[in-house]
């Protein structure tokens, strides 16, 4: 690829930031720093990043890119650096600087995998996004929280060592490193690697559990980062290699059901949101699947739309958590008299994720669905407008019902608590709710940034008609069946009970049985082994000192002089060793690469 | 104000589901008469109402589905893993 000049990394700007912040004083100046960083980064992104194949760097054998901008990354770097802003603002409270750092390393990370043009920068990038993200999870400071993030952190170095064996595997096969469309309709082994490798961040089954673990779990701040960036960059990779590849249609219905069905059981309201995020992937991971210019048309356009009313809910839920210190359904009740604000624009988020004439989601979700039906897969358009009647059931009528509205749950001191959280927190989620009505009201914003030239219109009759009758007749069942939504102090047990049941196994193997074992060798040992073999010893030294010191004199302690020697000339020899093999470690995978 | 609102509608909550009954009515009503159906890519979208049946059976089929799924082993108690 031929390099198109000079142009700044907007990861840069955000690493550089993040670098700078702590010396950076206190109080105003500090807060306009803060905001300033990631309003440059959007500005780079926005005006300063026009299209071209930018940071391309010979290393070793292969050349680096850093930085391909075309339509495809263009729309994803720009809702990326834009939801950065809106997260920023709404964190612009926390004194603590590492929450901050750490939320911007991540989202650099997850631009560098945006413009990434190989499979190498990509990996570096993603390896960023998993071990900075982390941290969002660790600053929660709940023991649940550590034990998450260690969950959260196996499960993406899973990913990434399958994806790393994907495209190693490709690049001995073609000799190509560059991240581009892959051969779908002729899949070598490779191609599903690759795809298994991004289906881990995607949060596609079996491989979602982390998801819901992991954002239930994080900070009121960091989960509001997490939402938005990990899984639509994963989105994003699935759409640049894997359009139209066929079997992602099915995971992708499976997603959306699964999700909804998780998330009418969910007892927590940010569990609620993370299975939520599973079932709107599904929509985006089926339109990757279908691969026609609407359906990737469909998936950026609901990406896009996705990461801000996301974003939107979980600072709407987050608002509630940091004030009264609960998520749970079964301690919320009857806030809206509290926090009025934060329930109208939680009501923004819901409605625009349910889809409704006027919000955001409905034009983008329906790009997908009627993708779904032009190319006569007709259980795939059922199947996700079942998904997005599941989802206004959930997200529209549950979640405000038992969290705003009904009778209380909440303890005398949750509501004494409970009010509309501070300014940055309120502004933020304006901003999101703003844009939540002016993508869904003044079309051509986001349709003229697809990838793909827009025949599309959300606004037929047909359609709105279709969009009301459906959504008005869930209400309707709802209503009905009211009892049956009440919520249960309970969890729901998903797939990640095989790793957590395998993990608990491996440690009762080490306590019980190998550690008997242990002892057992003990035991052993002093009775057979120490007795004797100290009579021995006691003989030969008996026998040194007498008989042979006594011939030879001096010559044992000449001995054990030389050992000191020896002792100290090893421990270099060992650092030698170490620095020997990691010299050759390089090597050898430089010889594997050339 | 937004409080207030929320209070009057709560205040008429009868009047409300009638409200929300003859909405649902006057949807099937453009559905039959006014909608032109013509794009419709099956056949079964050409049935009066469809997406209103299609709406409540699964509203109504999803919460029943989930939760006897949740019965069959999957809800445990909050300490399950600990």
């Amino acid at each position: 690829m031929i390099d198109s000049g000079s142009w700044l990394h907007p990861s840069v700007i955000l690493m550089v930031g993040a670098l700078l912040l702590p010396l950076i004083g206190k109080g105003a100046a500090k807060k306009a720093f803060i905001v300033l960083v990631p309003v440059l980064a959007f500005i780079d992104v926005w005006q300063y990043s026009p299209q071209g194949v930018y940071g391309v760097i010979q290393f070793m054998d292969w050349k680096l890119t850093f930085g391909r901008i075309d339509k495809l990354s263009e729309i994803f770097a720009y809702v990326m650096s834009l939801m950065c802003i809106i997260g920023t603002i709404y964190s612009l409270h926390e004194e603590d600087d590492r929450q901050m750092i750490a939320a911007w390393f991540y989202v650099a990370g997850s631009l560098g995998v945006i413009l990434a043009g190989d499979y190498l920068v990509l990996f570096l990038f993603s390896e960023i996004m998993a071990f900075s993200s982390v941290f969002l999870v660790w600053f929660r400071r709940s023991p649940k929280s550590i034990a998450t993030g260690f969950r959260y952190l196996l499960v993406h170095t899973f990913g990434g060592l399958v994806l790393l064996a994907g495209f190693v595997l490709r690049y001995k096969a073609t000799g190509d490193l560059s991240f581009t469309q892959l051969d779908v309709h002729n899949p070598a082994l490779y191609t599903y690697i690759i795809m298994v490798g991004f289906m881990v961040n995607a949060a596609v089954p079996p491989l979602h559990s982390w998801l819901p673990d992991t954002y239930a779990e994080a900070s009121v701040t960091g989960a509001v980062f997490m939402c938005a960036f990990t899984t639509k960059t994963a989105i994003y990779t699935l759409i640049r290699c894997l359009a139209g590849m066929e079997i992602l249609i099915v995971f992708g219905v499976i997603m959306a059901l699964y999700g909804v069905i998780y998330a009418i059981l969910e007892n927590d309201c940010r569990r609620l949101l993370a299975w939520s995020i599973m079932s709107q992937l599904g929509y985006m991971v089926c339109g990757v699947g279908i691969g026609t210019e609407l359906a990737i048309n469909g998936a950026c356009a609901h990406a896009f739309a996705h990461i801000l009313y996301k974003g939107l809910l979980f600072m709407g839920c987050g608002s509630v958590l940091y004030m009264t210190g609960k998520s749970k359904f079964t301690d919320l009740g009857g806030l809206y008299r509290k926090m009025p604000r934060t329930l109208v624009y939680i009501m923004v988020g819901a409605l625009s994720m349910a889809a409704l004439p006027f919000f955001s989601g409905f034009v983008t979700k329906s790009m997908i669905i009627a993708a779904g039906f032009e190319e006569h897969l007709y259980w795939v358009g059922f199947g996700l407008t079942m998904a997005s009647a599941g989802t206004f059931l959930y997200v529209c009528v549950k979640l405000p019902y038992l969290m705003f509205f009904g009778e209380t749950r909440a303890s005398e001191e949750t509501m004494q608590k409970a009010a509309d959280p501070p300014w940055n927190m309120q502004l933020a989620m304006a901003i999101g709710a703003f844009f939540c009505i002016f993508i869904g009201s003044y079309t051509p914003f986001l349709y003229n940034m697809l990838p793909f030239a827009n025949t599309f219109n959300a606004y037929t009759p047909m359609h709105i008609s279709e969009t009301m009758q459906v959504v008005a007749a869930t209400a309707l069942a709802c209503y009905l069946l009211r009892r049956k939504l009440q919520p249960t102090a309970e969890i729901s047990l998903d797939l990640d009970w095989f790793y957590r049941m395998a993990g608990r196994g491996f440690f009762w193997l080490a306590k019980v049985p190998l550690q008997t074992i242990d002892n057992w060798v003990g035991v052993i040992y002093r009775i057979i082994g120490l007795g004797p073999l100290m009579v021995i010893s006691k003989f030969w030294s008996w026998f040194d000192w007498n008989a042979i010191d006594g011939t030879i004199d001096g010559s044992a302690r000449g001995v054990r002089g030389a050992g000191g020697v020896v002792r100290r000339s090893q421990d270099g020899l060992q650092a030698s060793i170490f620095w020997a093999s990691a010299i050759g470690g390089v090597l050898l995978i430089a010889y594997v690469f050339s | 104000m937004i409080v207030e609102f929320l209070d009057y509608l709560r205040a008429h909550l009868r009047a409300l589901s009638r409200l929300g009954i003859a909405f649902i009515v006057l949807l099937l009503c453009i559905d039959i008469f006014v909608i032109d159906k013509q794009h419709a890519h099956t056949a079964i979208q050409h049935f009066p109402g469809f997406w209103t049946i299609f709406g409540f059976v699964v509203g109504a089929g999803l919460i029943i589905v989930a939760k006897w799924f949740g019965r069959q082993g999957i809800r445990q108690k909050e300490d399950y893993y600990d």
